[in-house]
């Protein structure tokens, strides 16, 4: 697939755990129309795989279970080659808060 | 996944939202986008964002949402399905190019031509005039004794009126007269028309300034300054545009006028042609006038026919013991467009073809999308079988047609702008100048036939599209045969509509066309050829005749001197504008009798005595007017053959005398001059002429001046500039050109209606014979089978192609007589548009109806070969 700018950032925000599709919105400062998009085509094209989180864990919250992205070695190694073409990908992304 | 409820901010626009994602995914997408939203919202809500805000958020991110799931349908469902459904039309269009060219031609010229036409008849004819409370807004007008209305009335009364209505009657009631001043202090002098208004009309009438104000109550006192307003044309012809114009000076008839406002091109009272307005002074009008036309705004609740009686009312009386009674009858008028007033035949007939033409292209694509998804049968049913449902197949064929009705309404969008402009070229000036509204492409028109013409397109394309995706079944049955015999012959009567149509409109321009002919050929009574004219408005000052007649005086010898010019004559006028006309007079001749005039005009021209000689008309009776003929010995006229036979139909008119009315002299006819087209070719109006002296009238400052020579006449026009130029500085030229040229003018008019009626018969012809062709070409595919069994069972294929062109003339023959029919019933609108001939000419009528016949052969031609090609072998074959 096509990597594009914001396609690297998405991808790396997952490498660094942020596997959530609003925490990837929020801590890339992308719009949701953008992100959302993006991870589907990453999850088609295997870089990433996505899982829904355990039904008891998040009825034990009160809320609906999420759905979590994770990335492949595929992933992975096409991420090395994003950043090395755009470096400043890395700069873009601020993980802490978004982890939750 | 189960989908888990969120009843959260949000989570009703996400279920809203859902719906448009493809089935198969919806229920992840909902749950994903669900449990991000709940989290979010109880995160924050942990934070302690305030509620309202954080549910405000919640609902934001919806929007996103929305695009999300707008990228999922694109992808999986819609989009894909509308890029096949593209496709797909894309290939029917290449796999029957004929058939999608008819199309979009079909829809183009409709929605374009009618466009175009309607953009024009409307502003010139329809659209109510762009004046506030117009219902409300009148003219008074003079009635002269023979019932015809005059514009304006006698300054006295307009005072009267003024006075003794407002504001009980009327709540306005205003005064304008025209003027014709030579302007100088621009970069050439010119003679432009402008108008004087008492200071209430303009805003009357909305006139809002484009730049600077308008004249008001204090620039008519005594004293003040002279003002000006122009019009946008004459400010960016004399200014080019520039807003430093204000303050300027400009002198009419050396008058120094100072520019304080310009008003837009779309303000034209009362007509396109004026200039610039200046303030009229009721009691000391800066120019000479005869009257004053008078515009009023009756009171709210009054009606013209209440403010008539009122006016009638108050001026009975006062004409009784008047000087000149008549000025005391008066007219209120509802102000109207005068252009439409003239014209209503014209137009009408130009509004007719327009319709025609819509109805042609409408009931030409219906024709055609009718044969060609019906023709698809098969197609539709082998998808039908291959598990394609009917909504599938209706959503694909929906989108060919509609493919179709764009490319067609895009290519009409094109044909209307290109049209309207076309058209305006061609409009004579006059028409465009009397408009009071501005011409151009009428959005509310355009989004009529395009919607009109698409609709059509869809009707007939989906509707039978709908109907044969639901029932078609891969086998054929009787009740197939059968539908394809109705929808042939609902073809055929759709296609016999057209050619009526077409033949109408055929009758129509056939016989404009012989008329316009007919036109060209009148003999115009005296030599235009190596003539040169040009018109001079002499005015140093008003009343300085003298002045006028040395400078006429010196013009004629200095032009005579120069080489090639073998004559000059000046006069008040020259076919076909003469200096004026009288309509409506008792005719009275010595012996008492009267003839009276009628309707008729009686167009008259103060003439020098070598009037005759240099325009080359031959005085065929008694003598030209000759020096004799002076201040001090009787009036002297020459008239033509036709108005001689009318005050005398017996007997020589030379020596005997005729006057026009009680009031007016006596004549005494000294010579008869050759007939003259006074009012060009079709004088029909206007058959007289009376020349008059012009040593024995009061000259007018007004002059036109023919040039004969023998040389080139394009040349001669520098040396007669020069001539003009060199005797006055500040001269305006008018009109200079060659004789030919200004008689053809007046033929203006026939020669657009023409040219239209021509474009449009010809668009109509073409639409005819697309339909010719879809239907017979329908109906040889249809056919194939029995044409292939009758050759296997010895017909001719000669017989077969002569079966097939019967068929199609059969059509033709049908439509042509029933367009006849309808032609002839609707002649009478016709017959004052004609000269020469009868709307039930029959030669034309026989050649129209020939062209029809050729087309609608020429149409049939192609599938009539096709069908004496077909072969026995690979029908019975293929059955």
């Amino acid at each position: 697939m096509r990597m594009t700018y914001p396609t690297a950032i998405v991808l790396h925000a997952v490498a660094q755990g942020v596997s959530h599709g609003f925490d990837i919105i929020d801590v890339s400062g992308l719009r949701a129309g953008t992100v959302y998009p993006i991870l589907r085509r990453l999850e088609e094209a295997r870089l990433l795989t996505s899982s829904w989180e355990r039904a008891t864990a998040a009825r034990a919250e009160g809320r609906p279970p999420r759905r979590n992205y994770q990335i492949t070695a595929l992933g992975r190694r096409t991420l090395a080659d994003a950043v090395a073409r755009y470096p400043g990908v890395v700069r873009v992304l601020d993980p802490g808060p978004a982890s939750a | 996944m189960s989908a888990h409820i969120y009843e959260g901010p949000g989570g009703r626009i996400i279920g809203a939202i859902a719906r448009l994602v493809p089935w198969s995914e919806r229920a992840d997408w909902s749950d994903e986008w669900c449990a991000e939203l709940a989290h979010a919202h109880e995160r924050r809500l942990l934070r302690g964002d305030a509620a309202w805000r954080v549910a405000l958020s919640m609902r934001l991110r919806c929007v996103s949402a929305l695009s999300d799931a707008l990228w999922l349908r694109g992808r999986n469902g819609g989009t894909s399905m509308l890029i096949a459904d593209l496709k797909s039309a894309w290939r029917a269009m290449r796999r029957r190019p004929g058939f999608a060219a008819s199309i979009v031609v079909t829809l183009s010229l409709g929605i374009g031509g009618t466009t175009a036409m309607f953009s024009i008849i409307d502003p010139l004819m329809l659209r109510p005039l762009p004046y506030p409370e117009v219902a409300r807004l009148v003219e008074v007008h003079t009635i002269h004794p023979g019932g015809a209305a005059y514009e304006g009335v006698d300054v006295e009364v307009w005072k009267t009126v003024r006075t003794g209505l407002l504001p009980r009657v009327f709540d306005r009631f205003e005064a304008g007269a025209p003027l014709w001043p030579k302007i100088t202090g621009t970069f050439e002098p010119v003679e432009a028309r402008a108008h004087a208004f008492t200071p209430g009309a303009l805003p009357l009438l909305g006139a809002r300034p484009k730049l600077g104000r308008l004249f008001v109550e204090s620039d008519t006192a005594v004293g003040a300054p002279l003002v000006a307003v122009l019009s946008e044309t004459f400010w960016r012809r004399v200014f080019f545009g520039d807003p430093a114009a204000l303050g300027r000076t400009l002198t009419l008839d050396g008058k120094a006028f100072t520019v304080i406002g310009v008003l837009p091109a779309s303000f034209k009272y009362p007509d396109g042609t004026v200039a610039l307005w200046i303030p009229l002074p009721v009691e000391r009008p800066l120019w000479r006038v005869n009257g004053f036309e008078a515009i009023a705004r009756v009171r709210e609740g009054v009606t013209r026919e209440s403010a008539q009686l009122e006016v009638d009312a108050l001026t009975r009386r006062m004409g009784e013991g008047a000087a000149v009674p008549f000025y005391w009858n008066l007219s209120v008028k509802l102000i109207e467009n005068r252009f439409g007033k003239g014209v209503p035949d014209l137009l009408g007939l130009l509004a007719g073809a327009v319709a025609c033409v819509l109805l042609i292209a409408c009931v030409n694509a219906a024709n055609l999308l009718l044969v060609h998804s019906t023709g698809r049968q098969t197609e539709l049913a082998v998808r039908r079988s291959l598990g394609a449902t009917s909504a599938r197949l209706f959503r694909q064929l929906v989108t060919e047609t509609l493919v179709l009705a764009v490319a067609g309404g895009v290519l009409g969008v094109f044909l209307a702008y290109a049209g309207v402009r076309a058209i305006i070229h061609l409009l004579p000036a006059s028409m465009i100048e009397y408009t009071h509204s501005t011409i151009g492409v009428d959005g509310r028109v355009l989004a009529f036939t395009a919607v009109v013409s698409l609709l059509t397109g869809v009707v007939f394309g989906a509707g039978p599209a709908l109907r044969a995706a639901r029932h078609t079944r891969l086998v054929s049955s009787d009740r197939t045969l059968t539908a394809s015999a109705a929808v042939r012959r609902l073809g055929g009567m759709l296609v016999v509509i057209e050619l009526a149509l077409s033949m109408m409109l055929l009758v129509g321009a056939g016989l404009l066309g012989r008329s316009f002919v007919g036109l060209l050929a009148v003999d115009p009574g005296y030599q235009p050829q190596g003539l040169a004219v040009l018109r001079i408005n002499h005015t140093t000052s008003r009343d300085d005749t003298v002045r006028a007649e040395l400078f006429y005086g010196a013009l004629k010898e200095r032009l005579l001197a120069s080489p090639g010019i073998t004559g000059v004559t000046v006069s008040d006028g020259l076919p076909p504008r003469p200096s004026g006309f009288r309509s409506r007079l008792t005719l009275e001749v010595e012996s008492g009798e009267k003839r009276l005039l009628g309707d008729l005009r009686l167009p008259d021209v103060v003439v020098d005595h070598d009037y005759f000689a240099v325009l080359g008309i031959p005085i065929i009776a008694g003598r030209s007017f000759e020096r004799e003929d002076t201040r001090s010995s009787p009036l002297s006229a020459i008239i033509d053959p036709e108005f001689a036979a009318l005050l005398w139909p017996a007997g020589s008119p030379i020596g005997r005398r005729f006057r026009i009315a009680v009031d007016e002299p006596w004549l005494t006819v000294v010579g008869v001059a050759g007939d003259v087209k006074m009012m060009g070719p079709d004088d029909r109006a206007a058959p007289y002429a009376l020349y008059l002296a012009a040593s024995q009238q009061t000259p007018w400052r007004y002059r036109w001046v023919a040039v004969r020579t023998r040389e080139d006449v394009g040349a001669l026009q520098v040396d007669i500039r020069n001539v003009v130029r060199s005797l006055d500085p500040d001269q305006p030229i008018l009109d200079l050109g060659p004789a030919e040229a200004l008689f053809g003018e007046s033929l203006q008019k026939q020669r657009f209606l023409l040219i239209l009626m021509v474009v449009f018969t010809m668009v109509a012809v073409i639409l005819a014979a697309i339909g010719v062709y879809g239907v017979v070409a329908y109906m040889v595919a249809q056919r194939t089978r029995e044409i292939g069994l009758r050759i296997a069972l010895g017909a001719t294929p000669l017989s077969m192609v002569a079966a097939v062109l019967g068929s199609g003339l059969t059509l033709a023959v049908t439509g042509g007589l029933i367009g006849l029919a309808a032609a002839l019933a609707l002649s009478r609108f016709l017959s004052s548009l004609l000269f020469g001939i009868q709307p039930t000419d029959v030669p034309t009528l026989a050649l129209v109806g020939g062209i029809l016949g050729l087309v609608a052969g020429a149409a049939t031609l192609v599938p009539a070969i096709r069908a004496g090609r077909t072969s026995p072998l690979e029908t019975l074959r293929g059955g």
